[in-house]
């Protein structure tokens, strides 16, 4: 039998597309994926770099482009990012943020404020061609029960 | 075996410099025949390779299981079962490079695959109780399967989209600046 430590391994570098079927696989490769799962725990932060464009004033100037939000998601046992989902989560997004879980994400803020002055599903077009593309992956569903309300999406804004 | 062949091997690297210059046979009590010949037929295509270096795993780039060249994606074109021993007997005689190869090929082969699938491939008995599955799927709930590159990007994308509403319903400076400057 494989020791659990390359089971481990194994599981490793096929996440996060297997991470959940190895578990179901045998009581050995559940053992991996728990042991996997709190090495996992370490590597999730997901970093959300907000950058900006050049200043206007001195006010803002002195904040560095990078000193924005850096979410550090945790784990308890098999369930993913529960902290994370209790203080904004109210859609299935856990997939989501599982799969950015080793994400380290820039978001250039011009254009991603630009994206609510579109409609939904030119939105949804403009950050990523693959998911304008095709029916997989609820994103049509996240993006219903995104709270828009305020926004009143519109081209002439 | 040449030595430069057989230091691939840390295990046989360090034997060999513990009892030096000997003709004594070095025992693998672990490793077949069959898989050793295998081993050193990867060991002398690699004997000029650089040995890796301790920090190597702290490298992301070595988490990728996508990057296996054409010389040793034809190497390990084996049947599942010798797949494994070659894993087990990289790991005992402690070749790294040989290890990375068979797990990333294990994992490029589990990729997208269900449980039923898994204990197929590799002839896995289930051992769960119908109780201890259920328990799992219900844990596992969170973690929906299967999932593809193509939607890892989506959930990023869509995580993305998300935050950017969350910030404005939160009163995020940022987000307030930039929307008011845009």
């Amino acid at each position: 039998s494989i020791p659990t430590e390359l089971l481990a391994r194994i599981i490793e570098l096929s996440t996060p597309s297997s991470l959940a079927a190895t578990a179901l696989v045998s009581r050995s490769w559940n053992r991996a994926v728990r042991t996997l799962i709190a090495t996992l725990g370490l590597k999730m932060r997901l970093k959300l770099h907000f950058l900006e464009p050049e200043r206007r004033n001195n006010i803002q100037s002195s904040q560095r482009p990078d000193a924005s939000p850096s979410w550090l998601v945790g784990v308890q046992n098999t369930r993913f990012l529960p902290e994370f989902e209790r203080e904004v989560l109210a859609v299935p997004f856990h997939r989501a943020v599982l799969m950015a879980m080793v994400a380290e994400v820039t978001i250039d803020c011009r254009a991603f404020t630009a994206l609510v002055l579109v409609d939904l599903s030119e939105a949804t077009w403009s950050l990523s061609e693959d998911i304008a593309n095709s029916d997989f992956f609820p994103v049509s569903q996240c993006l219903e029960h995104l709270p828009l309300g305020g926004y009143a999406p519109s081209h002439e804004q | 075996v040449d030595k430069e062949v057989a230091d691939r091997s840390v295990l046989l690297k360090n034997m060999l410099e513990d009892v030096g210059e000997s003709d004594k046979p070095i025992p693998l009590p672990n490793v077949t025949g069959k898989v050793l010949k295998k081993v050193i037929t990867y060991c002398e295509h690699h004997r000029n390779d650089p040995l890796p270096q301790p920090d190597d795993d702290l490298d992301d780039t070595k988490r990728r299981s996508d990057d296996i060249d054409d010389w040793d994606a034809d190497f390990i074109k084996v049947d599942n079962d010798q797949l494994f021993e070659l894993i087990l007997a990289a790991n005992y005689m402690d070749i790294k490079p040989l290890l990375d190869l068979g797990c990333k090929t294990v994992a490029n082969m589990i990729k997208g695959k269900t449980p039923e699938q898994i204990r197929e491939m590799f002839n896995i008995e289930n051992d769960f109780t119908p109780e201890e599955e259920e328990q799992i799927r219900k844990e596992n709930e969170y973690v929906s399967l299967p999932l593809d590159d193509s939607m890892m990007l989506g959930g990023i994308a869509c995580l993305l989209y998300y935050s950017l509403c969350i910030a404005n319903q939160s009163g995020c400076q940022h987000y307030h600046r930039w929307a008011s400057e845009s």
